[in-house]
């Protein structure tokens, strides 16, 4: 801060109208060395899910917002430099909810930086550190993982939440719900109804079969319908398996929160409970921690996939969903309307007693 | 077309789900497909190969009636072969009806293994479940297409003799 704005600053304060000076100086923060920092580290925080990451982000679209007062000038300053230097991995990743694929510059849980007597310092340096006792190191420890652990919680109450959303609660749900069933009972009927037409010894039909005929309408359909009927069911049992195979974590997580949503809580403490015996383990051995970020997250290998569960709906609304989904609803449509007009024609044959 | 190339047909159509379904997905099929092909195989298997007692005999005089229609409308079939027929087309309809119960039950009660957690063994449990799902649809359904395939409008085509051993009245229907 400048001496020409601190003195405005006091000016403020002392009840003088300093808003066409702030106004002024509103850009100035985009100039700054911090904002650089802060924007260019904005990409690599807003991929991990924390509490701390969240925050930052949070307050980071704040900094666009136009101060009024000289006050609010400085407070954002003051908050943008706050922003910059925790805007590095260090301060902002949560081991419990770290992705399994992380590949960035923090490799181990000793990098992270932790609070000790308001003091920020790395766990390494925390856990080497004579300055402390061992209960000390102990309390500082258990409260920062506290905070992950509370992170994870939250996380979890928003995928259960999620899940509670997408269930056959909500209309949307019910819906695909419905969906799903009719396709399961249409494609059951149109393979009985299939194998009905074939299985059944109607002669006429099986004339028209085995002597094709142009102007015999049972002849053209005894041949193109096997053809449908076969890509009907290549693009069912590919879209229900591609859908199984995409939503099966979303899947597994709605039958086991279901009935035992107490235990992905808990499964929470027990990591972090781990947590907190390697790092007091590796206090009283006297090692430093290595190439550990990644042992105890829990994003995607707990009860519940976090990532796959919070975007189920973008999973609904991928290219190769909408793909097959459309390649499908045509093949049954067209396979609805081949089998009806087989059908009623393989009566009529049987009613007139010969092939048409 | 024949009788060898539907099942050939058949058999891509069995693999796709077979291969690319999700594991949670298997084991529920698995669990709602057991029931119904332990009840199948053990019918055919007291059947055929233990005792010789001609439960298809009987099965096919209870079921003659529901399936008369399909029957009564080829004369050259024999009263043996009609009752063979009906029997096995009531074997395919008892297949799919306890599968359809058992399968509504498992889907009730199912929460299957966590897909994040890599098992121990994993590909060799994935390899083994897969080859299972394949072995409790598929075989029945060969084995019911031979058994009926009297009344199938398909020359029986490269699989004759496997045909033949299965069931051993040729495919003629028309």
């Amino acid at each position: 801060m400048n001496e020409n704005l601190k003195f405005y600053l006091l000016a403020e304060q002392l009840g003088w109208d300093c808003s066409e000076y702030a106004y002024k100086r509103r850009d100035d923060i985009y100039k700054s060395a911090s904002y650089s920092i802060l924007k260019a580290n904005m990409s690599e925080v807003s991929k991990h899910i924390s509490k701390r990451s969240q925050y930052i982000q949070e307050e980071y679209k704040k900094l666009d917002e136009e101060p009024l007062t000289l006050k609010d000038f400085a407070t954002r300053e003051i908050r943008c430099n706050y922003l910059a230097l925790h805007s590095f991995p260090e301060y902002y990743i949560n081991p419990l909810t770290i992705e399994k694929d992380y590949q960035g510059g923090i490799s181990s849980l000793g990098d992270l930086i932790f609070q000790i007597d308001s003091k920020e310092m790395t766990l390494n340096s925390l856990l080497l550190s004579n300055d402390y006792s061992f209960e000390k190191k102990q309390q500082a420890i258990d409260d920062q993982l506290e905070d992950y652990l509370s992170d994870l919680d939250e996380m979890t109450d928003h995928a259960i939440e999620a899940i509670k959303e997408n269930s056959l609660n909500t209309s949307l749900e019910r819906k695909e719900g419905r969906r799903t069933i009719v396709s399961e009972i249409i494609f059951i009927i149109l393979n009985i109804l299939f194998a009905f037409i074939y299985i059944y010894p109607n002669i006429y039909f099986r004339e028209c079969m085995y002597s094709l005929s142009s102007d015999k309408i049972l002849s053209y359909l005894s041949l193109i319908y096997p053809i449908f009927m076969l890509l009907y069911d290549i693009s069912y049992i590919l879209y229900f398996s591609y859908r199984s195979r995409k939503y099966q974590s979303y899947n597994y997580a709605k039958r086991f929160i279901k009935k035992n949503s107490s235990k992905v809580y808990q499964s929470n403490r027990i990591t972090k409970e781990a947590l907190k015996d390697y790092i007091l383990n590796s206090i009283k051995q006297g090692y430093r921690l290595q190439n550990d970020i990644k042992s105890f997250s829990l994003l995607s290998t707990g009860y519940i996939d976090y990532k796959k569960v919070l975007d189920y709906k973008d999973i609904k609304k991928s290219p190769t969903m909408k793909a097959f989904r459309t390649v499908y609803n045509i093949l049954s449509a067209i396979s609805i309307l081949l089998s009806l007009l087989t059908f009623v024609l393989y009566i009529i044959s049987i009613v007139l007693k010969k092939g048409i | 077309m024949t009788l060898s190339l539907l099942l050939l047909l058949a058999f891509i159509l069995f693999m796709i789900p077979v291969v690319a379904v999700s594991r949670n997905r298997i084991y529920l099929l698995i669990r709602s497909l057991l029931p119904s092909s332990f009840l199948i195989a053990l019918i055919l298997i007291l059947d055929k190969i233990i005792f010789n007692i001609d439960i298809s005999k009987y099965v096919g005089l209870a079921s003659s009636s529901m399936f008369s229609f399909i029957t009564n409308s080829l004369p050259e079939l024999s009263a043996a072969e009609s009752l063979h027929i009906c029997a096995h087309l009531t074997y395919a309809f008892l297949y799919l009806t306890v599968f359809l119960i058992t399968s509504f039950i498992t889907r009730l009660t199912f929460i299957g293994t966590n897909p994040n957690i890599k098992e121990k063994h994993g590909l060799l449990k994935s390899i083994s479940s897969r080859t299972l799902l394949f072995l409790i649809i598929y075989p029945f359904l060969f084995v019911f297409l031979a058994e009926i395939r009297r009344i199938i409008p398909f020359q029986d085509g490269l699989l004759k003799p496997l045909f033949d051993v299965i069931y051993s009245y040729g495919a003629n229907a028309l």
